[in-house]
């Protein structure tokens, strides 16, 4: 326990010389006293106690010495020292710092980012008790209906509380001039705030009373909009906000950290659940038992476990499921529907669509990063080892003059520490800047991306954890390396410098072959990105907007609407500079999807949709539902057959168009025109029979990445009992980018029906936006794939100008002896080019296998691609051999005169 | 070993002695111990004054002896040392090896 108060009483440092400060000034009293007792003056007893008491400071020095943790002290002056000695080779600090801020600012920048997407919880109370309800099948189970979430609210008092909530919504808000803006808006339950646990920063927050339909509609604005939208005026309380063209009163503000439970989103507005009825109308989906929208969530009670909770939920699944049952659906799915077991997950952190997608990506690009890092870290112990050589003769001079061998290997080790903390230091305000370009990157057009990417406990704790690694990794070869140093080396002229070769070389070939491993990996992200943004869409990207018109708030019946959506589409095709439009219910890559069974006459009917959740079945066929026109619009060429036109009514025969994919699958080696097949259908009803009436290109459905689904494609007029209250009008323009379009098809849809909201996107945005995480990540790897390259240059370009130097006389010697610069120059390449090899083989292996962890990142190129490996090869050793070359060079054209001259 | 060197710390393992035998008898501040040592060796041993402290310091931290402030008959602040129980065993350790050492030299003298 010695060194525990040693080290507090170097904290109370001060404490200690005040201490002994009294106590000596007491002993000197008392012995001037005792001297004027034997007859001196005051002044001379004075003058001879102080003198008897020798040096005051040095004694209070001694007095320090004993109980200062010495190396503390010792550190401070190391630490002094290191920078002075640092000062003296402004270079290599600056490229060292340099390499080692990008390294660990390339480091705190993902780990930020990770930090955030996948470790962070949710800011609010014990989020640790938070739990989502999930279900096995439909939708991947995650989200739920109306019908279900009342049934569970009622049942909130098994656990503490439960709350639901929809995904963020783009609404529009109506400005008081009448401009109106696009916002997130989220359907939330009335105790979604008080289960969370988040206070009002202003006003209060929902009640369960306001969650009632029929009642006054209230909302809840986020920070954000309070201070960009309302200018954080405090009496806002009670103004109204309209939202879809209703008004809703503000009744509270949530607290700035506060962005919902959906990581990597944000809202602008809350507004209750039973308020959905106000801005959907007849659509609602509250009495929609098919439709899922929402997220339920529960708080479970201290100390329930998770099992115990899924336990409560299991014993009430029975009656819920059957009280929320869709009757309108078919048996089949009826019976699976009660059977879907309910589950409780985790949700601490939230739910997170950017996590499912960027998880695996953010957490590869991390070890990228860490590859860049030990990279960058080879070359400063190159550096470092090099320097240390250099440093010899100080080093040793120290020895001769008392310093232990610990006491040398641990300045070295400072010096370390002052360029990893520098490194760090700046790495950091690079990772502050750094991470938020990469989120941005993320946010498309279509999705607005929010990240709290402010630094928390875990990035600074990562950061120093990284930091002290790469001084363990740089700094210790070379302090070893000076405890080895002996007195008497100072003596010697010339130090052999041996063993510094082999680990530098070793140094050398590691850094060539984790080069290599980017470099592979970055061309195989590049590729696959290049693949997706080639890949032949069966539709003009670049010649069509799309107009996503909403009718919902238009007093109009199911059969008006298919007027309405043509009356709308013939008043957008007879703008000036439009070639066609048509409207369709989906749009390619637009994120949504309508499936169905195919049964051709003659085969055993099936009502099987999917072999997985997620993976539909080889009989079934995604579907689209379109106007007369659509396929000029779009570009999609039609193989043989008609088009759909206005004369397929509801009334007419039902027709389809099939693309040949769909032709293929279901209709091999026949013309599928003229043919007939039956839809899903319970069993008790009779299939409606459609007519193939033309076979169409293949186009991209909703993926890029998928193959072309079959797919076929019906009249909007046709849609069985059913017409939906918004649909995509695809605009094309006759000539030239269709966005300038919008104003003039804007301005032509407000003069058809007030009523229609609709929003714009080009068609081109969209097909980029399904393929960022793609560019994202090819962008990254490509640009920490460059740096390695750099890197591993820089390092072998030091390395062989230092062996050339070194070997300088004997070069010299060669060539007095008559060896010509060919050969001087074959001695130097042999090695560089052995290294090279070395590591490119050793690169080449590691590529191979951790190509396995980025396949599925991968889109049309095995992870054993070999071209790419071979390419990166190739790249290697064109760097490698450039980097070598100068310096190699140099020594052939050494003077063999001068240098006998001066040895 | 007995050599008067001019470096404190030669004389640290008697002074330590000295110190611990002078507060075995009771506490003491260090104006104090230096007065003893000084008076009852005749003069012979003078206590470096500015070395006394440090050493003090020094074995108030290995635990051998303990110190608090007292106001004094003249109504001066002084810090009082006293013996502590570790600084009893190795007041009683180093005693005996003085002991040994100084009869030993003793013998050496008596028979040359």
């Amino acid at each position: 326990m010695g060194w525990l108060r040693r080290l507090g009483s170097t904290v109370v440092g001060k404490r200690l010389e005040r201490t002994l400060d009294e106590e000596m000034r007491f002993h000197v009293d008392e012995r001037t006293d005792e001297y004027v007792r034997a007859g001196m003056t005051r002044e001379e007893a004075r003058r001879a106690a102080l003198r008897r008491f020798g040096n005051v400071t040095l004694a209070k020095e001694r007095a320090r010495d004993v109980d200062t943790v010495r190396w503390l002290a010792d550190l401070g002056r190391d630490v002094r020292y290191a920078i002075r000695a640092l000062r003296k080779s402004p270079e290599f600090a600056l490229a060292a710092v340099l390499s080692l801020a990008l390294g660990i600012g390339a480091n705190a920048a993902v780990f930020s980012l990770v930090n955030t997407v996948l470790l962070r919880a949710l800011p609010v109370p014990e989020p640790g008790r938070l739990v989502a309800m999930s279900g096995a099948g439909f939708n991947g189970g995650s989200t739920w209906t109306y019908a279900i979430w009342n049934e569970m609210r009622q049942r909130a008092h098994l656990f503490d509380g439960a709350l639901a909530c929809s995904d963020p919504q783009p609404f529009t808000l109506t400005q008081p001039g009448g401009e109106t803006q696009t916002v997130d808006a989220l359907f939330v339950s009335g105790d979604f705030f008080k289960t969370l646990g988040v206070p009002p920063l202003i006003g209060r927050t929902f009640a369960p009373a306001d969650d009632v339909r029929g009642r006054e509609p209230v909302a809840i604005i986020s920070n954000g909009l309070w201070r960009t939208h309302f200018g954080g005026a405090a009496n806002i309380l009670g103004t109204p906000v309209v939202v879809e063209g209703v008004p809703f009163t503000i009744i509270g503000v949530t607290p700035p950290e506060f962005f919902g439970v959906e990581v990597g989103r944000t809202f602008d507005v809350a507004i209750p659940i039973n308020a959905e009825p106000l801005i959907r109308g007849r659509d609602s989906r509250l009495d929609r038992r098919g439709s899922s929208f929402l997220q339920i969530m529960l708080r479970l009670k201290p100390g329930q476990s998770i099992d115990a909770g899924t336990r409560a939920l299991r014993g009430e699944q029975p009656r819920i499921r059957a009280l929320a049952m869709p009757e309108d659906w078919p048996a089949h799915f009826q019976q699976q529907f009660l059977k879907e077991l309910l589950t409780l997950v985790p949700a601490g952190a939230g739910s997170s669509g950017l996590r499912q997608q960027y998880g695996r990506p953010l957490v590869i690009i991390l070890a990228v990063t860490v590859v860049v890092l030990l990279i960058a870290c080879a070359n400063i112990a190159n550096l470092m080892l090099a320097r240390t050589i250099g440093r010899q003769h100080e080093l040793s001079v120290r020895r001769a003059l008392g310093a232990t061998r610990w006491r040398v290997a641990r300045q070295l080790v400072v010096e370390s520490l002052v360029l990893a903390g520098a490194g760090a230091a700046v790495g950091l305000s690079i990772a502050v800047w750094a991470s938020r370009a990469i989120a941005a990157q993320v946010s498309t057009s279509i999705t607005r991306v929010f990240l709290d990417l402010s630094l928390d406990w875990r990035v600074t704790a990562f950061t120093a954890a990284v930091t002290m690694a790469t001084v363990l990794l740089f700094g210790v070869a070379p302090a070893f390396r000076a405890s080895r140093m002996e007195p008497i080396d100072a003596m010697k002229q010339r130090g052999d410098g041996g063993g510094r070769s082999n680990l530098s070389s070793g140094l050398v070939v590691a850094q060539v072959a984790l080069s290599l491993v980017l470099v592979a990996a970055a061309g195989l992200f590049i590729r696959t990105f290049e693949r997706l943004a080639h890949v032949p869409l069966g539709f003009d990207r670049d010649r069509v907007l799309v107009v996503n018109v909403n009718v919902a708030r238009v007093r109009a019946d199911a059969a008006d609407r298919i007027l309405l959506y043509r009356r709308l589409i013939d008043t957008v095709a007879a703008v000036s500079g439009v070639a066609h439009a048509a409207a369709s219910l989906v749009t390619p890559v637009g994120g949504n999807a309508l499936i169905d069974v195919v049964n051709p006459a003659g085969v055993e009917p099936t009502v099987k949709l999917f072999d997985a959740p997620g993976r539909p079945g080889d009989r079934t066929a995604l579907v689209n539902l379109v106007t007369p026109g659509w396929f000029a619009t779009y570009g999609t060429a039609i193989h043989s057959g008609r088009d759909i036109d206005e004369k397929d009514t509801q009334n007419a025969p039902p027709v389809v168009l099939v693309n040949e994919t769909f032709a293929r699958r279901f209709f091999p080696n026949r013309d599928a025109l003229g043919e007939r097949f039956g839809g899903l259908t319970p069993p008790e009803e009779r299939p409606v029979q459609k007519t193939i009436v033309g076979v169409v290109g293949d186009s991209v459905y909703a993926s890029l990445r998928d193959a072309v689904p079959p797919t076929m494609y019906v009249p909007l007029a046709q849609a069985r009992s059913w017409a939906p209250s918004d649909v995509s009008i695809g605009v094309r323009s006759s000539a030239g980018s269709p966005v300038r379009l919008a104003p003039a098809v804007a301005a032509a849809l407000k003069t058809v029906d007030r009523d229609v909201t609709f929003s714009f996107r080009a068609l081109a945005d969209q097909v980029d936006a399904s393929i960022v995480r793609e560019r994202l990540v090819a962008i990254l790897s490509a640009f920490f794939g460059v740096l390695a390259l750099l890197l591993a240059g820089v390092g072998l370009y030091g390395v062989t100008a230092y062996t050339v130097g070194r070997r300088r006389l004997e070069m010299g010697i060669r060539t007095a002896l008559g060896a010509r610069p060919a050969d001087i120059l074959r001695l130097v390449a042999v090695r560089i080019c052995v290294l090279v090899a070395l590591g490119i083989l050793m690169g080449g292996v590691v590529s191979l296998w951790a190509s396995r962890f980025v396949a599925a990142l991968l889109y049309g190129l095995e992870p054993h691609d070999l071209t790419t490996l071979g390419a990166a090869a190739a790249v290697l050793a064109a760097v490698g051999i450039a980097a070598a070359w100068l310096p190699a060079w140099r020594a052939s054209r050494v003077d063999a005169a001068e240098v006998l001259r001066n040895v | 070993m007995l050599r008067r060197a001019k470096k404190p710390d030669a004389l640290q393992g008697t002074l330590d002695l000295l110190v611990l035998k002078t507060l075995s008898r009771g506490s003491q501040h260090g104006y104090g111990i230096a007065t003893h040592i000084t008076t009852v060796s005749d003069d012979v041993l003078r206590v470096e004054e500015g070395s006394l402290y440090p050493a003090l310091h020094r074995m108030e931290q290995a635990g051998w002896i303990a110190a608090e402030w007292r106001i004094t008959a003249n109504n001066r602040r002084a810090r009082l040392y006293r013996l502590t129980r570790a600084g009893q065993k190795h007041l009683d350790e180093e005693q005996e090896k003085w002991d040994r050492l100084s009869k030993a030299v003793g013998k050496v003298l008596r028979f040359a």
